[in-house]
């Protein structure tokens, strides 16, 4: 019987259906803040190599720390505390780690990693264990240190969640874009972590790779081991623990429902996006890889909405020059063609955050350096960016976009450079597109307000309603204290949608939403009511949101905005829709 | 080969804590000789590793043993045993 052993079976947890879908597999948990420590062996021909590497990520330590160092002693003008930084960049070179940890590799074969982590913990055990209070804690600096190296050794070679054994399901507090960056999507079946909410940075990618996910699971963390058998339920939010064979049949059975459903939704994918009154909703993709605009078509989307350039550079931990630029946004472009490309300019900052040297950890990087303002102090990064752009519009059809805009004065100096760009490209001679369309992104209330004083410059708005809802509720969905008040269908958020939409039909331009949200039938039968010209979302959503515009009325929807109008919160806004489109009959 | 040795007195209120071992890893390493510091419970340790010398935990009223063997490790030592004079700049 099941009871010999203690353990007990199919156990439930309950968490955020975050991305729908059934899988099965192992747990592969991962750390963030921890860098896996592997050992491998060595051909003898590598050591050399190795020992290089090993002595280049201390150099870039080193150059770190020395840089550290110049900011504390400018900032604060104590020369004296400084040294702490000097001390750090002395550790680093001491003997009993750089000699033990060279000696290790070449006596043993083993990779930097291994041979640096067994020299540095035996350092880390001695200072933990000595007498003095002061020195016992003399074990963090060392720790500190350890963890700058390993990172830096990690970033040549693997970062994040790039290396994964075989297919399995990733179990993690929490993923951020610096762990998701480089993921190896061929062997992630699923997600759930500890933390998270409908639009946090895990669920985002889950979704854009048509993967299940479950967050705020609070403890999966702490109650699965590696190896262990999991099924994950993306679409009710649930994930079960030690199923038995009869559960794990039961789901095999539901995972063939469901791929039989995606199946009838495929049918829909060469059909447009009308509505049954006739009126033509431009459907289209937001993607990040090069790899995903495969999806585009596959999904049957109108082009690509939003491609997200800054993912580019997170994954490789530097700037892409802009000859690599310029294949990549050419074979998305190709792809894609005749249909067109919204490409953003980087998004870097606020949770995306930059591999570079010169950016500090923010107090608040939300509000900080971020997006369009990094990218227009540093003119020769968002010119080579706007020169692949323009060269790979050669190639088809592109649109740019310009994100975190907050004043018309970022839109005429980007248009300055554009011009510059473009001067430049036609006196060399090199091909590049001369009709694409400029828009922003509207996702500060700052340009929501002053929609009117923006659309006269530019093509088109496109909304995006994360940034858009964190900053009119002044809520960070990070935080799991606040992030109940996160909701998009606060009537504040619905309000300043259709204010952009009036702004920009007023002056004659088309108005997008780029938001995961609405991937959500409810919002999306919303959006186009208030007269959204465009919705783009993650490719696997297409299918879904077009079976509802082909379903729809649009005099029915817009109808159904006017009274949300009205409305005075979003508990009332989501059960009349909710109720509204229960009258919608889908066929 | 010079050998060359001196005795110092650890004067300053904190002892060898990071900032002296700082300053003597970096002051010996000027120099070519191996210089090398021992403590009353007979801890040998490297004047060029911080980490040795932080081992040390030499603290206030205790003695340190500088001794160094090279071409210049009669300056190599008095230039150690300075520092300690000096109380590393502190108190």
């Amino acid at each position: 019987m099941e009871n010999k052993n203690k353990i007990q079976k199919n156990v439930i947890l309950n968490g955020i259906a975050a991305s729908p879908g059934i899988a099965q597999g192992e747990a592969y948990l991962y750390f963030r803040n921890e860098i896996p420590i592997e050992m491998r062996n060595l051909g003898v021909d590598d050591v050399p190599g190795e020992v290089e590497r090993f002595l280049s990520a201390i150099e870039k330590s080193k150059k770190e720390i020395l840089v550290l160092r110049q900011e504390y002693i400018n900032n604060t003008g104590a020369i004296q505390e400084g040294m702490i930084f000097e001390a750090h960049a002395l550790i680093l070179e001491d003997p009993q780690i750089l000699e033990k940890t060279i000696a290790g590799i070449e006596r043993t074969n083993k990779n930097a990693e291994f041979c640096f982590n067994l020299a540095v913990n035996s350092v880390i055990d001695m200072f933990s264990n000595m007498k003095n209070e002061f020195f016992r804690e003399r074990a963090l600096d060392i720790i500190d240190i350890r963890r700058r190296i390993l990172r830096n050794l990690s970033n040549i070679q693997h970062r994040g969640l790039s290396n994964l054994p075989k297919p399995v399901i990733v179990v993690s507090h929490d993923l951020g874009p610096s762990d998701t960056a480089s993921i190896d999507k061929k062997n992630v079946k699923a997600i759930v972590t500890d933390l998270g909410g409908h639009t946090s940075h895990s669920v985002i990618i889950a979704r854009s790779m048509g993967l299940p996910a479950v967050v705020a699971l609070a403890d999966i963390t702490g109650r699965v081991k590696h190896g262990d058998t999991l099924i994950v339920d993306g679409s009710m939010g649930q994930v079960i623990l030690q199923p038995t064979k009869e559960k794990q049949n039961d789901y095999q059975e539901r995972q063939k429902d469901i791929f039989a459903l995606s199946r009838s939704l495929q049918q829909i994918r060469d059909k447009p996006a009308i509505t049954r009154d006739g009126v033509h909703i431009e459907l289209s993709a937001n993607i990040e890889a090069a790899d995903e605009a495969e999806d585009v078509i596959k999904h049957g989307a109108n082009g690509v909405g939003l491609l997200r350039t800054e993912f580019l550079c997170l994954q490789r931990g530097e700037f892409p020059s802009e000859e690599e630029q310029y294949e990549l946004y050419s074979a998305i472009i190709e792809t894609v063609s005749p249909q067109s490309v919204v490409i953003r300019t980087y998004d870097l900052g606020g949770d995306k955050f930059a591999l570079l040297q010169d950016t500090e950890n923010e107090q608040n990087p939300f509000l900080g350096w971020r997006a369009i303002r990094f990218c227009l102090d540093h003119p020769r990064i968002f010119k080579a960016q706007l020169r692949a752009i323009l060269r790979a519009g050669a190639k088809g059809n592109i649109k740019i976009m310009l994100p975190f805009i907050c004043d018309v004065g970022e839109v005429i100096i980007s248009k300055k450079y554009l011009k510059e760009v473009e001067q430049e490209l036609l006196e060399a001679g090199i091909p590049f597109c001369q009709d694409y369309e400029l828009g922003v992104m509207i996702e500060t209330p700052s340009a929501a307000i002053s929609g009117d004083i923006l659309a006269p410059k530019i093509d088109f708005f496109s909304i995006g309603t994360n940034d858009l809802t964190q900053y009119l509720l002044a809520v960070d969905r990070g935080n799991e204290k606040v992030a109940r008040y996160y909701d998009p269908l606060n009537p504040s958020v619905i309000r300043s949608i259709k204010n952009v939409v009036k702004y920009g039909h007023a002056a004659g331009i088309w108005v997008g939403i780029c938001g995961e949200i609405a991937a959500d039938p409810l919002v999306a039968y919303l959006l186009i009511g208030l007269g959204i010209d465009e919705l783009s979302i993650s490719p696997i959503f297409i299918p879904d949101v077009k079976r509802l515009i082909r379903s729809m009325n649009f005099s029915d929807a817009r109808f159904a905005a006017q009274q949300v109008l009205r409305m005075s919160g979003a508990r009332e806004i989501k059960c009349f829709l909710a109720g509204q489109l229960e009258g919608v009959r889908y066929f | 080969m010079k050998e060359y040795s001196e005795t110092a007195a650890v004067t300053n209120e904190l002892g060898i804590h990071v900032r002296p071992a700082t300053l003597i890893v970096k002051e010996s390493t000027g120099f070519q000789s191996k210089i090398t510091l021992c403590n009353e419970n007979g801890y040998e340790a490297d004047a060029k590793s911080i980490i040795a010398m932080m081992q040390l935990e030499a603290e206030k009223g205790t003695s340190v043993h500088v001794s160094a063997c090279g071409e210049d490790a009669e300056e190599a030592v008095r230039a150690i045993i300075k520092l300690f004079v000096d109380k590393f700049d502190e108190d």
